[in-house]
């Protein structure tokens, strides 16, 4: 027979010393310091904690989620529990940031069947420009052998 | 005179004679008469650094803005699995609204009394396709299903329900097919496929995600019966309120097929313009099964 406390000797786990520091890391990796270029395939390498928090819209726009929505959400109003869910979208600099930390593949407008995003890809009412300095659009799909105006009659996406 | 005048007064008056009349500017220090501080100037008061060893020293994280040297402003938000978590396995579509198909065939690109398929859309030079980064070929998409004037019959491998109704109701025929890789790279461009003396590939079966899909009349899906197709047809007419008219039925490739009229399995030759079936029982039987695609996704 077992003793009481070498009963409970038996069944003590381990409590490793964890603390898990929300700040993150003390110095910064090397890494951070520059866009990455892979060696080998010599050309850039999207930053992958961009593309684990931020949607790249094919209209150009970033949308990232609520930081902080998870936190505490039972002492916070009815208002905020509705719109912490909501996706938000980046000003014009951050956008311009992220895109040169991405690749073309990622730059490029893609195109989904059932895309959940659909409605959001096209974005109405802006007065910049459509097309860059190389005569390509901006925000739109560049449609095949169609003209402006009846382009604009059948799709409605700018 | 000069001799003459030896003492320093007299020097001094002589000095004041020839000047110009006094001003209350002329009332001030001589030159280092009072000594300032050395001025400071950009490369001095560096905290005890050099110039050099500020130049050399890290600099901020790619994102970092004014406040938290420590977590990049990128970094400051929640990561989102619905944003690009599943970029590997979701399937790109080039989007093919019937507009541009309706120009396509008023501008004389595209034959509407041949079969459409993907070499004849990729042969307009149109449409770019890279099947190796996940490009699957076209989407069929609504945009002018209500003036769609042409009986075409065309394969896509993607089609919404109303812009498959939109070419019905003319009295055209619209399948949804699979085309994996290997033979969607040969469809895109065939004379370099062939110019490369590789064998026509065969249409492989579509993975087991897509195979609903293809197996599904409402989608007039390539595997499917052809009298599942007649009667889904006749409801989508019905449900839609449209007379159907008599279907142009232009081509009958088959299920594993890439090209209208070669074999899987053959070689073209472009200079001799013949094609060669092969002869060898090995290769004969491996072009005669039914190939899947992978088994995951």
């Amino acid at each position: 027979m077992f003793s009481k406390t070498a009963l409970t000797s038996l069944f003590v786990t381990r409590q490793a010393p964890i603390n898990i520091c929300n700040r993150g890391i003390a110095n910064i990796p090397a890494h951070e310091y520059h866009i990455r270029f892979d060696q080998r395939v010599g050309r850039k390498r999207p930053a992958q904690d961009v593309l684990d928090r931020f949607k790249r819209l094919n209209n150009g726009m970033w949308i990232h989620a609520h930081p902080g929505r998870h936190k505490l959400r039972y002492m916070k109003d009815e208002t905020w529990q509705k719109t912490s869910l909501y996706y938000e979208t980046c000003t014009k600099e951050q956008c311009e940031i992220l895109d040169k930390l991405m690749t073309p593949y990622w730059l490029r407008p893609k195109h989904y069947p059932n895309d959940p995003y659909s409605q959001y890809h096209v974005r109405h009412n802006i007065n910049s420009p459509r097309v860059d300095d190389r005569g390509n659009f901006v925000r739109e799909r560049k449609k095949v052998l169609l003209d402006d105006s009846t382009s604009q009659r059948f799709f409605n996406d700018c | 005179m000069s001799q003459a005048i030896r003492s320093a007064k007299e020097r001094a008056l002589q000095i004041v004679e020839k000047a110009s009349r006094i001003r209350i500017q002329d009332a001030r220090d001589n030159i280092g008469a009072r000594t300032t501080g050395r001025q400071l100037k950009k490369g001095h008061n560096q905290m005890g650094h050099t110039q050099g060893a500020l130049e050399r020293a890290a600099k901020p994280p790619l994102g970092w803005i004014w406040g938290d040297f420590f977590r990049p402003w990128q970094r400051m938000y929640p990561g989102e699995k619905l944003f690009n978590a599943d970029i590997n396995s979701r399937r790109e579509y080039i989007p093919l609204s019937l507009v541009e198909l309706a120009r396509l065939i008023d501008l004389g690109w595209i034959n509407p009394r041949q079969p459409i398929d993907v070499s004849t859309l990729c042969a307009t030079q149109k449409f770019q396709i890279n099947p190796k980064i996940r490009q699957c070929g076209f989407d069929l998409t609504d945009e002018g299903a209500d003036s769609f004037p042409y009986p075409v019959d065309i394969e896509v491998q993607y089609a919404t329900q109303s812009a498959i109704a939109a070419v019905e109701k003319v009295g055209g025929r619209v399948r949804t097919a699979y085309y994996d890789v290997e033979s969607l790279e040969a469809a895109v461009n065939p004379k370099a496929w062939f110019e490369k003396g590789r064998v026509v590939p065969k249409r492989k079966t579509p993975p087991p995600s897509l195979m609903e899909y293809y197996m599904d009349a409402k989608n007039r899906g390539y595997l499917c019966e052809e009298a599942e197709i007649l009667k889904e047809r006749q409801l989508s007419a019905d449900v839609r309120g449209y007379s159907l008219p008599a279907e142009v039925k232009l081509s009958d490739k088959a299920v594993d097929q890439v090209f209208h009229g070669i074999p899987s399995g053959s070689v073209v030759s472009l200079a001799d313009k013949k094609v060669f079936a092969p002869t060898n029982d090995l290769h004969r039987e491996y072009y005669k099964n039914q190939r899947s695609d992978k088994l995951y996704s």
